[in-house]
């Protein structure tokens, strides 16, 4: 699904991402770990092509790094953010209705003027949308705007809002960062439920060891740019180089920071 | 005193129409477009072309004008502006769009000559009146077409995909593109819009200017004032901002003196400003940095 190959990104003389190299299959979750400042970010924000980097990048057999930024999400990649990068001033409605397909805007003499079709996609995009708000229970919230609502919701909504992009593959930055421990099993939860009933596949940075470890199939730990380990959470679990370079020697049980 | 606001909500409305298409594209491409009077002034110049050389019926060449400056405002913004694929600095663009102020004016200048001309078909007669109070048809007209034009482009703003994705690149350019928004295709709709805005507010403006390439000069320097009286990336205030400069110029025309109309204009804008720098329905919080 995406093949990952000889990545590096440099900012100024600082290597973020040495020669990182993965694959992920298709239906996984997978999921990204490693010490604040290891470039796991920095790996999300290559495959949505905001740097550029060397190395390559294959989603479904065809070559990101020759695919424009706002074209990843035409090619099925849709993601969350770290910060929550929704349109503050704007409903949740708005905020999902601008991620969808259908209501992308043509050329502006299509547009100005509405010919035919311009309508006809806008209340397809609206029915998609409320179709995914029904699937994630935000249907009471659509209208209120970004800025009355709580961060945790906030990560449900974004959520959401990869899912009308019809994404193959969705990338969650910190999913669960700065909710309590029930919330935090709601949503893990919820992304278990949009890998089967969706079938799609997950790219997941996560601190939270005990959310990482119940959902992932797959992990990869990164320190300093690099790969540390790779392999079932299991087995990076058990990991010494792991365990000394980031879940900290003394603290070998999963349940660490936030 | 009336005929005084009359006239002047009337100007008012034309100012608010200019200074609604500059913030309009301001807000979505942060670019200032000084250019905006004389873009529409070669819509203008377009329509008498039309008319007068190939004997076109009034009503295609009206169209025609409004379409070419749609098509203008796009051609711009595709040729000059486009900062999707290469960013470039704000005061870039600002002197590209001054360039193309004097560019636009000198080629008109060469093409029809520099001395003013009638428009060969204007609104003439009276609309309506009582007592001492007359509107033109002009005038009416003018009412008219700014309304629909407000109520409509709130209404596109609001309510249509892109509206809404021109409202999204204004707040976040890189997280619309983030969802698949071309903003390529944004910016060139944005610029076609705002100077098709400049062109009618240009269209109405000539029975009072008269068809030369200055003509929009002093409407655009209101215009501007207007937009950031309003506060520069508020559409609201920004027309609020047109129908004050509009009637404060009528104002002082007539209670004042002819020649002091612009400097008394700016001299309250200056006040405005000094009490209230973010504009009248402005907000501090205008751009993210």
């Amino acid at each position: 699904m995406l093949n990952v190959n000889d990545l590096t990104v440099t900012f100024g003389g600082v290597v973020a991402v040495d020669h990182l190299s993965f694959d992920v299959a298709a239906g996984q979750i997978f999921a990204l770990i490693g010490p604040n400042g290891a470039g796991k970010t920095t790996v999300f924000n290559a495959i949505s092509r905001f740097y550029p980097a060397s190395g390559t990048i294959f989603f479904q057999g065809s070559n990101l790094m020759k695919v424009p930024p706002h074209r990843i999400a035409q090619q099925g990649i849709a993601r969350t953010f770290q910060n929550i990068e929704l349109f503050h001033s704007l409903t949740v409605m708005d905020n999902l209705l601008l991620a969808a397909r259908g209501h992308h805007p043509a050329p502006w003499y299509q547009e100005l003027v509405r010919s035919p079709g311009v309508g006809r996609a806008e209340r397809q995009a609206r029915a998609r949308v409320d179709e995914t708000l029904a699937f994630l229970g935000l249907e009471k919230i659509a209208r209120s705007s970004i800025g009355q609502l709580p961060f945790g919701t906030l990560k449900t909504v974004e959520l959401a809002r990869c899912l009308v992009m019809d994404p193959t593959m969705i990338m969650l930055d910190e999913p669960v960062a700065g909710m309590n421990a029930e919330e935090s099993l709601a949503l893990a939860d919820i992304i278990v439920r949009i890998r089967d009933s969706l079938h799609l596949t997950i790219l997941l940075v996560e601190h939270d060891m005990s959310v990482v470890m119940r959902i992932s199939d797959h992990i990869v730990v990164m320190n300093f740019g690099k790969k540390l380990a790779e392999g079932d959470p299991e087995y990076v679990r058990n990991h010494p180089e792991v365990i000394e370079a980031y879940l900290g020697r003394e603290d070998t049980e999963p349940r660490a920071e936030a | 005193m009336g005929q005084v606001l009359e006239t002047g909500i009337a100007m008012g409305s034309l100012y608010s129409l200019m200074a609604l298409g500059m913030v309009l594209i301001f807000r979505t491409t942060n670019v200032v477009n000084f250019a905006q009077g004389a873009m529409a002034m070669m819509s203008t110049y377009i329509a008498f072309a039309f008319l007068t050389s190939l004997h076109w019926p009034v009503w295609a060449a009206l169209i025609a004008a409004m379409a070419s400056s749609l098509a203008l405002g796009a051609l711009v913004e595709r040729v000059f502006i486009d900062h999707s694929s290469r960013p470039s600095a704000p005061i870039a663009s600002l002197i590209i769009t001054l360039g193309l102020y004097s560019v636009l004016e000198g080629v008109a200048t060469i093409i029809w000559g520099a001395n003013p001309t009638a428009f060969p078909w204007t609104l003439n007669g009276i609309f309506w009146h009582r007592g001492h109070l007359v509107v033109s048809t002009n005038d009416a007209a003018t009412f008219a077409v700014t309304l629909i034009l407000v109520v409509g482009l709130f209404a596109l703003l609001r309510w249509t995909r892109i509206g809404l994705a021109m409202r999204a690149m204004a707040q976040d350019a890189s997280t619309a593109q983030l969802m698949g928004i071309s903003l390529a295709k944004i910016s060139s709709s944005t610029w076609a819009l705002g100077s098709a805005l400049g062109a009618v507010s240009a269209l109405f403006l000539l029975p009072i200017t008269y068809l030369q390439p200055t003509m929009m000069d002093t409407a655009l320097l209101l215009a501007f004032s207007a937009a950031v009286l309003g506060g520069f990336s508020n559409l609201p205030g920004t027309l609020l901002g047109g129908l004050i400069v509009g009637v404060l110029e009528s104002l002082v025309g007539v209670y004042v003196s002819n020649q002091l109309q612009n400097t008394v204009v700016f001299a309250l804008i200056i006040v405005v400003l000094y009490l209230r720098p973010q504009g009248l329905l402005g907000r501090h919080d205008i751009k993210k940095v």
